[in-house]
């Protein structure tokens, strides 16, 4: 009798046991497994953006005296880089740059593209042929994506080069890249970052289905308004994804700017070029290779790039909003 | 008010589906006109032919005379309850059926006005606020139809738009609707396999099997005159019953001879079907299961049968019996108590039964 008491007690105790273990598993691991991840970005994300923030307010620098004994100078690096004439310049470029070149160009005419590709074709051999345009148009704006930067920018300076693809078909004489900087980037850059903005919206597209838009049309509507009404507000999260990563994209670019437009990279800065810039040359309280006051002009662009998403986004709800 | 028209209308779907073979038919000035039929019998395809959702391989759509054929759908003028309900997922419930009207520009008050009469006609008027989806899929379908009703178009179409309510709200909305398509004498275009749906709703009927329209009638006419074994088959619950049988002449006698039976028509009936089919034919003899009656003991002209099971169903009973192999349906109000394998004898409604061509399935009488 006595036995069998124990023996029941021992199963009582070992079901919640087991229960314990498959708690651990489902609610604990996974908070553990996630560790490792947050430690990564804790250490090259967080840190070096406190740290940048915190450097901005110093004279610490990468080589001399400043290097080692660094000290708090208040807003001077602030003072001096926002009253730089090449810093205004550099704004005015990444402004017109990124609005031209990325939110016009690529997600305009990604978004154009994405919906041409879908619509549909006529019966017969005019739409068939229109598919095989299409697969072709489509191939030729994912190959600029795919591309590495370096080889694409050289083919840019060598097309716009005095007798090359310019000269050939415009009549440019000239050395189109080195008198147009700014334009030879923009072209560049639309060129290269179509492909990304297509196929973003090209899978927003894919999600809608069709008998929504067979809804509209029976409802009375007119293809804008299908676009106006059904279309943009169905990819507005696509559209704003696209935006916010095409900006902190052509805020950012180099490599293609550095094998373009290089050795005129002095008449077209953007902010990123600026950044890396100051980063060699910089004021006078600091030794060679400020990087505190190239901090201080990565943390203004940081900050305009924040204030650009930020206005996507009211921008983007306001939209959404019935008119 | 308003006409609608197909005119030698096939639908051809590549490389070779034919989805609807030559449909003609008129719907009349705030006529109630039913598409019935099985899935896959192009009925859906016809009312999308008519919104302008697909365009005839061949053929031609008039709305009020008017050639449409080519016309894009917004310029035809017609609303459309969708099968799939296709609401706007990013409009509430609200805007989804304000939308048409606001397309149109009616005054803001006025679309306030008629979506509040509409939402609360169909018992969604709690739901304006939320998203389409946080409905269940009786709400959402209500929604549907509320876009479409909200506006007085020329021709209402609608793709099964009382599919997914519950049993009771369907009897509702089936009631509602109707009154309100009489109250507004919109010409509406209704599609269903619902034959209940139909016969309860319909001015006329046009039966679909495999694309073809198979007849075109008035409820009752349909349901007492079915022109193939198919519209009898389909029409009624439970089902029209089909025995095998032959017709014969026997010694100036009209005889219908099945498994282990044989019927005597009356002279004139047996005259006619002679006129008709010759001295000897294989048919299918149709009876509605309310046209039978039991028997227990052996009565001229019935036909011996066994009790297969019995369904009550409350204020009638459904009696299956196997008369040879096949099995018959038979409805008795009230309460019938057989027990199963009892024998019994059937007599049939003489002026009620309907004989079919084995062949062509043509209805003979």
């Amino acid at each position: 009798m006595e036995r069998w008491v124990n023996l029941s007690g021992a199963g009582k105790s070992a079901a919640p046991a087991s229960a314990r273990t498959a708690a651990l598993v489902e609610f604990t691991l996974p908070k553990l497994l996630i560790v490792p991840a947050l430690a990564l970005i804790g250490l090259f994300v967080v840190f070096p953006l406190v740290w940048s923030v915190v450097m901005s307010f110093t004279n610490y620098s990468m080589l001399g005296v400043t290097a080692r004994k660094w000290g708090f100078i208040g807003l001077k690096n602030y003072i001096w880089v926002l009253t730089d004439p090449d810093f205004q310049a550099a704004i005015a470029n990444s402004f017109i740059f990124t609005i031209v070149s990325a939110l016009i160009g690529q997600a305009l005419l990604g978004l154009a593209l994405a919906v041409v590709m879908r619509m549909k074709g006529p019966e017969g051999w005019v739409g068939a042929a229109t598919k095989v345009l299409k697969v072709i148009a489509g191939a030729l704006v994912f190959v600029a994506w795919i591309i590495p930067e370096v080889v694409a920018g050289y083919c840019w300076a060598a097309a716009m080069s005095r007798g090359g693809l310019f000269t050939a078909m415009f009549g440019i004489n000239y050395n189109f890249y080195v008198r147009h900087p700014l334009q030879a980037m923009i072209i560049a850059n639309i060129w290269r970052g179509t492909a990304f903005s297509m196929i973003l919206f090209m899978a927003a597209l894919e999600s809608i289905p069709n008998y929504i838009y067979e809804a509209a049309e029976v409802d009375g509507a007119t293809p804008w308004q299908r676009f106006r009404y059904v279309t943009f507000p169905l990819i507005s999260n696509a559209l704003l994804v696209d935006f916010i990563l095409i900006t902190v994209w052509t805020f950012g670019l180099f490599t293609l700017i550095f094998t373009l437009i290089g050795p005129q990279m002095d008449y077209m800065w953007t902010l990123y070029v600026y950044v890396l810039a100051t980063g060699r040359m910089g004021p006078p309280w600091t030794g060679p290779g400020p990087l505190s006051t190239a901090a201080a002009a990565a943390d203004i662009m940081f900050v305009i790039v924040l204030a650009l998403i930020t206005g996507y986004l009211y921008a983007l709800r306001r939209l959404r909003r019935w008119a | 008010m308003s006409t609608v028209r197909l005119e030698n209308v096939t639908k051809i779907f590549p490389p070779n589906v034919v989805a609807v073979n030559n449909a003609n038919f008129k719907v009349e000035k705030g006529e109630f006109f039913v598409l019935l039929g099985p899935s896959g019998c192009g009925k859906t395809t016809t009312l999308r032919m008519i919104a302008g959702l697909e365009r005839p391989t061949y053929g031609k759509i008039y709305i009020n005379e008017q050639d449409v054929t080519d016309l894009p759908p917004r310029l035809r003028d017609v609303a459309m309850v969708f099968q799939t309900w296709a609401l706007y997922p990013h409009m509430k419930v609200y805007d989804n059926i304000a939308f048409p009207l606001r397309l149109r520009k009616v005054p803001r008050s006025e679309i306030d006005r008629k979506v509040r009469e509409v939402a609360k006609l169909l018992r969604i008027d709690d739901l304006l606020d939320r998203y389409p989806k946080q409905l269940s899929g009786g709400q959402q379908q209500r929604v549907a139809l509320a876009r479409a009703l909200v506006r007085s178009p020329r021709v209402w179409l609608m793709d099964e738009p009382l599919s997914n309510l519950d049993a009771l709200l369907r009897v509702q909305m089936r009631a509602e609707l109707k009154r309100l398509q009489k109250e507004l004498k919109i010409t509406t275009i209704y599609v269903t396999h619902d034959q209940v749906e139909a016969m309860s709703m319909a001015d006329r009927i046009a039966v679909m099997n495999k694309g073809r329209i198979l007849q075109i009638a008035p409820p009752k006419e349909i349901y007492e005159k079915p022109r193939t074994k198919f519209v009898g088959g389909f029409v009624g619950t439970p089902p029209m019953n089909f025995i095998p049988v032959t017709f014969v002449v026997e010694n100036d006698k009209y005889l219908l001879k099945g498994e282990g039976f044989s019927i005597e028509l009356p002279k004139e009936l047996g005259e006619y079907l002679r006129e008709k089919v010759g001295d000897r034919a294989e048919l299918d003899l149709g009876v509605r299961p309310e046209h039978i009656r039991i028997s227990t003991s052996e009565e001229p002209n019935a036909i011996p049968a066994t009790v297969y099971i019995v369904e009550p169903l409350g204020t009638e009973t459904i009696v299956n019996v196997k008369v040879g192999e096949t099995l018959v349906k038979i409805k008795v109000i009230g309460e019938a108590l057989f027990e199963p394998s009892t024998r019994v004898w059937l007599v049939f409604d003489i002026n009620k039964i309907h004989l079919f061509d084995t062949k062509t399935e043509e209805a003979v009488i």
